[in-house]
């Protein structure tokens, strides 16, 4: 899957948007044939957004956002909100993080903690000159200035927020770097919920903070 | 001013003499800091979700085809050096292209006061771009 993404989908998406070349039907039938979305879709939507693949990968489901393992039928409560994974824990959080202020933090404000809200949609991205923020050469610039920087990036294979793939091709980008691990989960955003990653993730992020706390 | 109501004590439990002399000491501490407080009952209200969300956005950026690859390789290097060498001549304030440590210490540039000395092999007081990029790459760092 990562091969063919990187080596034929990326180029022939860039090929699509640049210069409106229309994709090879070979490629298309393996897009099909890796990913289960249908043929009309990939016709139709080369450049696939996760919200067209969430509402068209099976018909009359909705597949989730935050982890596209759970899906809900069309116009069920479980989708009414658009992404079933996160109308599934939204409620638990809520309570859990209003407990954790008010009984273990024992802070208290006038204000209501908000989980998730659209202020996103007016967000300015901009930064170091690029309308698109490109994070990377900022941690390559802090691993220059600090060789005892040790990172840890934690991804989960069914996260349409922020695909793991993408993350382990941002950080290629700065070659071979010892300092910087890449771990993967089955799981969604919030690899922590499902019950084997959680055990796995706990292991892992153990031995990181003994390594990095061992490092010279 | 903390706007913070009285503390309400963990619930310790258990019998055994040595917890119970714990729980008397949060109390004691309890007591001394409710002191200094106005007491009033406080909680934060529920936290809330906005919805129908629309979570997560897209930049509309995102949306066009890249105008070039992302820097890898010899163009990220370069890029990392002139993010650097920015760093650096803020701090150069007299622009002279040095800095000194109080230079580098006034404009945040910890990496290069913690290793001041190392970086000034001269002793000249100052060191330029030049020396903090050797520095650097003696250490591994990928600068060309």
């Amino acid at each position: 899957m990562r091969t063919l993404t990187a080596g034929q989908y990326d180029p022939a998406v860039i090929a699509f948007l640049t210069m409106a070349a229309a994709p090879r039907a070979a490629l298309l039938q393996q897009l099909v044939a890796t990913t289960g979305m249908p043929l009309g879709g990939w016709q139709t939507h080369f450049n696939m957004g996760h919200d067209f693949y969430q509402f068209n990968l099976i018909p009359g489901t909705l597949i989730g956002l935050y982890d596209a393992r759970v899906s809900a039928p069309m116009g069920s409560a479980l989708a009414a909100e658009g992404d079933p994974s996160s109308t599934f824990i939204n409620a638990s959080f809520a309570t859990a993080i209003t407990s954790y202020l008010n009984s273990q933090l024992q802070y208290s404000s006038p204000s209501s903690y908000v989980l998730l809200r659209n202020a996103i949609q007016s967000w300015d991205y901009s930064h170091d000159g690029q309308a698109l923020p490109d994070t990377i050469p900022d941690l390559a610039a802090a691993l220059a200035q600090n060789p005892d920087l040790r990172v840890l990036s934690v991804n989960g294979y069914h996260d349409l927020v922020t695909p793991f793939f993408q993350t382990e091709r941002d950080l290629a980008r700065m070659g071979p770097t010892p300092n910087v691990q890449l771990r993967f989960y089955p799981g969604g955003h919030m690899t922590y919920l499902d019950d084997g990653s959680r055990a796995l993730e706990k292991a892992d992020l153990a031995q990181f903070y003994l390594s990095a706390s061992m490092a010279p | 001013m903390s706007t913070r109501g009285p503390y309400v004590i963990p619930t310790i439990g258990g019998s055994s003499g040595r917890r119970s002399r714990r729980r008397l000491f949060f109390a004691g501490t309890t007591l001394a800091l409710s002191a200094l407080m106005p007491a009033r009952a406080a909680t934060s209200p529920p936290a809330t979700i906005e919805t129908p969300l629309r979570d997560p956005w897209v930049p509309p950026e995102l949306r066009k085809a890249p105008s070039a690859p992302a820097p890898q390789g010899a163009a990220l290097r370069a890029q990392v050096e002139r993010k650097l060498k920015a760093g650096f001549d803020a701090a150069d304030v007299s622009h002279v292209g040095t800095v000194t440590r109080g230079q580098a210490r006034a404009a945040g540039l910890g990496y290069i006061v913690k290793h001041f000395d190392e970086i000034d092999r001269q002793r000249a007081g100052a060191v330029s771009f030049d020396d903090v990029k050797r520095f650097l790459r003696t250490r591994g760092a990928q600068l060309d």
